[in-house]
């Protein structure tokens, strides 16, 4: 009689204990995918706060070298250009003395016409790796997601545990799915 | 026989009332260092805002500078090779003047195309350039003091929730706290667009 008894709460306080370390164990896990997600989200918003600024970065950065080049552009062709208001009969004589000057303007039009530099593209390049970049860090993020919704259905599902978890009301979670439509092919058109 | 039971009562209370005050004080610390997470995550976003925009006139004041610069060194060029005639009044004499202001102007221009060969290497794009790399470290930073705001919540919560504290929790009135949670429309990605 007392020895059954004993046996009884022998059983039942290792259930209770078994009980009490899966309860622990899902909150782990739960949390851990709750944790997962918070930094899916961190990281959309990393975006979210990023991209726009270094586009418009990228933008004014390329403006103003176009516009200083063209600037530039314009203010050498004025520099060079010869502006005479001739009329009447000094016009014939202003003539030959253009003549040699043009010879001089031809040779400086050949040369300028080396192209400048324009260093705005690397800006661009740079702008294209930081964008890669940040999708990585979204992908790896949600990568780490599904693997802590992985590691929480599995032991939501399996038994002995998943007798626990419907106790306590632990349900399966769904890891990241993409939009609808991403699985196709994204045709590149420039 | 009944001294016994009392002293393991006793004990059991003195055990529990060890594990209330222990897991109080747990919590306790726990909360701050949430709290602590967070005001670090607040300091990075103040940094941004104090940051962002003396960066951006910052770049500004140089591409301007560098701008007027150029502009009035081509200007001062054009001033320095322009000859000015009045075709009206063309006398000999004046003629011979032109003439002679021309030839001195071939032998400058000679020398001109040297000089005005390159265009100008425009320093201001690399500030441009810096300030890009400069905006996405401060997006880092704040990401990154997220990411530890995140991970303090992580351990509050699987705290709170955990047996047995879950009962001194729900005592002493801690409560679930909400991780770092994204503006709304953030999962979408913004559309670069350059034509704009």
């Amino acid at each position: 009689m007392k020895r059954s008894s004993i046996i009884i709460i022998g059983i039942v306080a290792v259930l209770a204990i078994y009980v009490a370390i899966t309860f622990n164990g899902f909150v782990k896990k739960e949390e851990y995918v709750t944790l997962k997600w918070n930094e899916v989200q961190n990281v959309y918003q990393r975006r979210l706060d990023l991209i726009p600024n270094l586009e418009s970065i990228v933008k004014s950065g390329a403006d103003y070298e176009k516009d200083v080049l063209e600037s530039v552009t314009v203010a050498r062709a004025k520099a060079t250009g010869i502006q005479v208001t001739a009329t009447g009969e000094g016009f014939e004589e202003l003539n030959k003395a253009q003549d040699e000057l043009a010879a001089a303007t031809n040779r400086l039009i050949i040369s300028v016409e080396k192209y400048p530099e324009i260093r705005g593209t690397k800006a661009f390049k740079d702008f294209q790796t930081q964008l890669e970049g940040t999708e990585r860090r979204i992908k790896i993020a949600r990568k780490d997601f599904n693997e802590s919704v992985q590691v929480y259905n599995s032991s939501v599902r399996t038994l002995p545990s998943s007798l626990v978890a419907k106790v306590f009301g632990f349900e399966v979670k769904s890891g990241f799915s993409s939009d609808t439509g991403a699985e196709n092919r994204v045709d590149i058109n420039f | 026989m009944k001294n016994l039971t009392a002293i393991i009562v006793v004990a059991i209370i003195a055990i529990i009332a060890f594990m209330g005050c222990n897991g109080y004080n747990g919590l306790v610390k726990q909360d701050e260092a949430v709290k602590k997470a967070w005001n670090n995550v607040e300091t990075e976003y103040q940094k941004r805002y104090d940051l962002v925009d003396n960066l951006v006139n910052t770049v500004k004041g140089a591409a301007d500078f560098e701008r007027s610069t150029l502009e009035s060194v081509i200007a001062a060029r054009a001033n320095a090779t322009k000859v000015n005639i009045n075709a009206d009044n063309l006398t000999p004499e004046n003629i011979q003047q032109f003439q002679a202001a021309q030839s001195q102007l071939s032998g400058s221009l000679s020398r001109l195309i040297a000089t005005v060969e390159a265009y100008p290497t425009l320093r201001a794009t690399e500030g441009f350039m810096k300030f890009q790399s400069q905006i996405e470290g401060i997006e880092n930073d704040i990401r990154n003091s997220r990411k530890l705001f995140n991970d303090q919540i992580n351990l509050y919560n699987t705290k709170v929730r955990s047996f047995p504290m879950n009962i001194f929790a729900g005592i002493f009135g801690f409560e679930k706290k909400e991780g770092f949670q994204s503006d709304e429309g953030a999962e979408k990605a913004p559309k670069v667009d350059f034509t704009k």
